[in-house]
């Protein structure tokens, strides 16, 4: 349940996470984007290269980010999916709400 | 004169009984063969006794039988012939009557044909949604699937809002928790400033002894501070006890939360699959059902052909209507003839054969029939 956060130069922040991204994630993902620096970040990237296994508070946890972030930085980009996690979010419409990869 | 004539006279005669016995059954085309034949007889008779020279003596017997032949001819074959045209009138009767059951079965067949057509084609518009007619035609196959998509829709959009609802509640849940921790923080700090007020009020209480009597007063102050102290600190007890009780309730609460936001969303992706495939079914039963229309649909446009074309062949009954109207002309042509034959000996000398042979030759050869029907569209009413 180690989530890992980088800077990136480019005013990008980089989130990757774990194996699995559920509820025993919600206070590590939670600390991992309300640290990120409000006056440099433009973008965000949540990498989703280790994950094969997603359930629905992943949902509700990708939704309470982007609010937090609604007024400062509304690029939130989510990479390396997996066909499983894909799936997820194309039943549930998120290709609408994020950039999804 | 002798042997030639007399077997001329013996089958001429044989053929006088058939043929009145044929009469006497009326059957038509056997009458006309036999009458035929005993014509042709005649001729034979007439023409080969001709260059016979009369110089023997007469055949008496001979010429009587034939005066015979012939006067029964005379009488019998315009009966004959009568009765023949007669028969070949029931006959084109019985054919315009079958004709025209049959012409009116094929009517009906077609119309039911159309029919037909027209349901299916109604029904196919009923399921298929192609009715363009403005009112409401139902469900169709296609908006079903629509809505159940859209309501499967609805249900995922309903777990992502319960998903970010719980979430939301669990981060508020978490600042709480933080807040407690704060709180027994200050709740320790409280412990320490009883236990240092207790400690004072000892160390004044002993200070107030060694002052003596002065001190008493203060003595007495002392152990109320005392008394205090000791008494905040239970309540300070009391209320980290609470305290603890609250937190642990929010971090069940935490839990409960985590259980609804934590739903299995293969449930739903293995729903929506299910679906996708049951509609791909229902799509090929859709499909199946328009080729199988179409394959009633040329069966029932090969049936009209059919009954086109029966249609057309019941114009045979025309060609029966000429045919009997020739058969008639040909029959009161040959019962002019026959009337016309010699009924004795003496008109029999009278007769000049060839002219007879003629006007046989000209009943039958010479009256024009109407060439065939040809084949094509016939319409149906």
């Amino acid at each position: 349940m180690t989530i890992t956060t980088k800077s990136l130069s480019d005013g990008q922040y980089e989130i990757s996470l774990d194996e699995t991204f559920d509820f025993n994630c919600v206070e590590e993902f939670r600390k991992a984007y309300e640290t990120a620096d409000q006056g440099r970040v433009k973008a965000f990237i949540i990498d989703f290269r280790r994950t094969h296994y997603m359930d629905s508070s992943a949902l509700g946890m990708l939704i309470n980010m982007q609010k937090f972030w609604l007024e400062r930085c509304s690029d939130i980009r989510i990479i390396n999916t997996n066909p499983q996690v894909r799936k997820i979010f194309a039943i549930s419409r998120f290709d609408k709400k994020f950039t999804i990869e | 004169m002798g042997f030639s004539i007399k077997l001329l006279v013996t089958t001429s005669l044989a053929w006088m009984t058939a043929t009145i016995a044929v009469l006497l059954f009326s059957s038509g085309v056997a009458t006309a063969v036999v009458i035929f034949s005993a014509v042709v007889n005649l001729v034979v008779i007439a023409t080969s006794s001709s260059p016979e020279p009369i110089a023997d003596e007469p055949d008496v017997d001979g010429y009587e039988a034939l005066t015979s032949i012939s006067k029964a001819l005379q009488k019998e074959g315009g009966a004959a012939c009568e009765s023949m045209v007669q028969g070949s009138l029931n006959i084109h009767r019985a054919v315009d009557d079958s004709v025209g059951s049959l012409a009116s079965s094929f009517h009906g067949l077609s119309a039911r044909g159309q029919e037909q057509q027209q349901v299916m084609h109604r029904l196919i518009d009923e399921i298929s949604g192609g009715a363009t007619d403005g009112e409401e035609s139902g469900v169709t196959i296609a908006q079903f699937a629509q809505e159940v998509a859209a309501i499967l829709d609805d249900y995922v959009a309903l777990f992502v809002d319960v998903s970010d609802k719980s979430v939301s509640a669990v981060h508020n849940i978490q600042d709480m928790v933080k807040h407690f921790d704060g709180m027994f923080l200050l709740i320790s700090d409280i412990r320490g400033i009883a236990d240092q007020t207790n400690l004072l009020a000892l160390n004044a209480a002993i200070e107030a002894a060694r002052a003596g009597e002065a001190g008493r007063g203060f003595a007495v102050v002392a152990d109320e501070v005392r008394k205090l102290s000791q008494s905040s600190g239970k309540l300070n007890d009391q209320i980290r006890e609470k305290a603890e009780i609250a937190k642990s309730t929010i971090t069940r609460v935490e839990k409960v939360v985590g259980e609804i936001a934590s739903l299995d969303m293969n449930i739903a992706i293995d729903a929506k699959g299910h679906l996708d495939g049951m509609l791909q079914q229902l799509e090929s039963v859709n499909q199946e059902v328009s080729r199988g229309v179409e394959q009633m649909a040329n069966a029932s446009e090969r049936t009209q052909a059919d009954v086109s074309s029966a249609v057309t062949a019941l114009q045979f009954a025309d060609i029966v209507g000429q045919e009997v109207s020739r058969l008639k002309d040909q029959l009161a042509a040959l019962q002019a003839v026959f009337v016309s034959l010699p009924a004795d000996m003496t008109a029999a000398k009278k007769v000049d054969s060839s002219l007879v042979v003629k006007a046989i030759r000209d009943t039958v050869y010479q009256i024009p029939t109407t060439g065939p029907v040809t084949t094509g569209e016939a319409d149906l009413f």
